[in-house]
């Protein structure tokens, strides 16, 4: 019998290595898998199981899927040791993604960290996609140093695109670094995003959020303006194995973006 | 309603056993469980029914404590080894229990495979409590000792009778089927059954009159959210998790996949939100680090957000939990006072 827990075949295309610690996995379904900007995979890795990822893929390229993951533990460890032509299984899309139609005509603040930035890419290209329904989108990005920079390779292209501008920093320097050195939440003290028409979208560790939160309240953001990526740990995907909630919300089926406003009166929200 | 006598109805158990296996319950020992009837082994000794629920939560035969939920590579026609049962004598508080789970895992978005074709094709023959047991509190949480709905069957006795309340069209089939010589019943049994019932439940209402809830869990809840009390009220909390483990609400699982020679076995296991290892994420973060945030969580998810999503509370008073717990942990104690001081801030803000 065919259960919700069945992962579907999925071959691996590609792998890139994207920084020392984070590779990204160009995956070719058996059949295209619609998402939405936002919508979380659970990715198996055969006989070690299964871990919860962000496409960071466009959601408009069907065909293959791209997935971007930093070595963090046991299953991420296999992850990096895959090769193009293995085999991995995928279920999902889980959750609701972005509400890219409460973002039109706005402003958005896009605050990336480490390998945060993978999920947020799916957005990105959603944005992207469509430039012309969004004010502006202005990314900030922050990685620990400069070889841990995700998705360098399209930096200069993204600041290329009308309307778009990115700026990255690191936490601390090595040899040919002549970009920003410090937090991400340093990027935020001056900028001229127009506090009364924008979005702010963040997603990164949770020490991170918590911290790029408070930046946000201080510079004047209002609670339901900001959205955050709780990345909580799940297993199911569906809302159903009962680990992943804040107050009544469960991350995996209400998120993982989720509105501030909705969970900040909840003492557990960073941990 | 129908009546069958004692010997009619073991004629019939041993007629429906050649079609199911079953699961009936024990009576002896306080400490009652079912126990396993094979297809065509039954002896009229097995008759047997529990005084009240067992130890064992009825949820386990719908959602195994370890059960494999999937295999990959897929290989075509995997063997399915899914057995519908016969599930005779659980009590009112565990079939409300499986009403609570089904929101989750039949109702929802993703109704989950296992569970509902379990819950379709078992048969449930529940009978009534014939006393209260020492933990019991079903009344407390506004349900009864007797089943009134989502049974196939029921069987209440009176005396060396007993009368058979037909809950589905399954258990009028099963009836028809299988059991042969049942009679209108009267009123005069039908009102045995009332004087029983009401017996029963007063016992139950007796027992736990001394705990009195003003407002609703939730509200004592929601007033609590960032107190410090929780600390307080699970101080002898061990984390054995065994309250979880034997609620027949509780529904936490997890999965993970082991090697077989030719294919992967995704397996689901019971997980407890006891343990702290339940939410730890990669690099070391585990939100709910506390115990007493832990502590909180439960109380939290079974009487505030299962009543914001679902509507009601996911608890239906079987005392599992009391019983079980090493560290004298009562759940109506800590509903108390919880709602004590909810009390107290308010005539505090009074004054
Ligand atoms: C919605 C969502 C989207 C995510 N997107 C990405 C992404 O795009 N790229 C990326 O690199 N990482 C992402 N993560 C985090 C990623 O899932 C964890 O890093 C990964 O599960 C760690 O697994 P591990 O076995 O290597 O670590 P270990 O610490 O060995 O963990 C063992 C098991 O615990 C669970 N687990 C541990 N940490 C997490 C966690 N943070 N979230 C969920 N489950 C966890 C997993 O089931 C894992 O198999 C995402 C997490 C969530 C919840
Ligand atoms: S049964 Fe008691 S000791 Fe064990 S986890 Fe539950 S509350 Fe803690």
């Amino acid at each position: 019998m065919e259960t919700i827990f069945q992962p579907l075949e999925t071959k691996v295309l590609d792998v890139i290595t994207e920084t020392p610690t984070i590779k990204t996995l160009v995956l070719k379904p058996p059949e295209p898998i619609p998402f939405r900007a936002g919508q979380f995979m659970q990715l198996t890795v055969y006989g070690e199981g299964e871990a919860p990822f962000t496409p960071s893929s466009s959601p408009f390229e069907t065909e293959t899927m791209e997935i971007t993951i930093l070595k963090a533990g046991r299953l991420t460890e296999a992850v990096h040791r895959l090769k193009p032509g293995d085999m991995v299984g995928l279920r999902g899309p889980f959750g609701k993604g972005y509400p890219l139609h409460k973002f039109e005509g706005k402003e958005l603040l896009v605050v990336g960290g480490g390998v945060g930035l993978a999920p947020l890419r799916a957005l990105l290209n959603a944005l992207f996609h469509d430039l012309d329904k969004f004010k502006r989108v202005s990314i900030k990005y922050g990685a620990r140093n400069p070889d841990e920079l995700c998705f360098r390779r399209q930096y200069q292209q993204w600041q290329q695109l009308p309307g778009v501008d990115l700026e990255v920093t690191v936490d601390s320097a090595n040899g040919n670094w002549d970009g920003k050195v410090g937090l991400v939440t340093n990027l935020l003290d001056d900028t001229d995003i127009h506090l009364d028409n924008a979005f702010a979208v963040s997603c990164g560790p949770e020490i991170m959020l918590k911290f790029v939160t408070l930046k946000f309240l201080s510079i004047g953001f209002k609670a339901d303006q900001i959205y955050l990526s709780m990345n909580r740990k799940m297993s199911c995907g569906m809302g159903i194995c009962g680990r992943c909630n804040i107050g009544p919300y469960y991350l995996c089926k209400d998120g993982p973006d989720m509105n501030f406003a909705d969970i900040q009166q909840y003492p557990d929200v960073f941990g | 309603m129908f009546q069958i006598s004692r010997q009619k109805l073991m004629d019939g158990f041993k007629r429906f056993n050649s079609a199911y296996p079953f699961y009936i319950t024990t009576a002896q020992d306080e400490n009652y469980q079912f126990q396993y009837i094979p297809i065509n082994s039954w002896e009229e000794t097995f008759f047997a029914i529990s005084p009240i629920r067992t130890a064992q939560p009825l949820k386990s035969f719908f959602y195994q404590p370890v059960q494999k939920v999937a295999e990959y590579p897929k290989t075509n026609g995997t063997e399915d080894d899914f057995q519908p049962l016969a599930i005779i004598g659980p009590k009112a508080c565990d079939l409300q229990a499986l009403k609570i789970i089904d929101k989750v895992y039949a109702e929802g978005e993703y109704p989950d495979t296992n569970y509902v074709r379990a819950r379709k094709n078992h048969i449930i023959i529940s009978t009534d409590c014939l006393n209260a047991g020492k933990y019991c509190f079903c009344t407390l949480m506004n349900y009864q000792p007797y089943p009134e709905s989502d049974f196939d069957l029921n069987l209440s006795q009176i005396d060396d009778r007993f009368l058979i309340e037909v809950g589905s069209e399954k258990g009028q089939e099963i009836l028809d089927t299988f059991f042969k010589g049942t009679r209108k019943a009267p009123d005069s049994l039908v009102k045995a059954r009332e004087k029983l019932r009401k017996k029963v439940t007063e016992q139950v209402k007796k027992q736990n009159e001394n705990f009195h809830y003003y407002q609703s869990h939730q509200n004592a809840i929601e007033r609590h959210l960032d107190s410090e009390i929780w600390a307080d009220l699970g101080k002898t909390c061990v984390e054995c998790g065994i309250c979880t483990q034997i609620c027949p609400t509780c529904h936490c699982f997890l999965l993970y996949d082991l090697p077989r020679e030719d294919r992967y076995e995704r397996i689901r296991v019971w997980d407890s939100c006891f343990f702290a290892g339940y939410s730890r994420m990669a690099g070391g973060l585990t939100p709910r680090l506390k115990l007493a945030d832990r502590f909180k969580n439960r109380f939290y998810h079974k009487f505030d957000s299962y009543v914001t999503n679902f509507g009601v509370e996911a608890c239906t008073g079987c005392g599992r939990c009391i019983e079980g717990c090493m560290g004298n942990i009562d759940l109506r104690v800590v509903l108390t006072e919880l709602e004590k001081r909810v009390v107290l801030k308010e005539n505090l803000d009074l004054i």
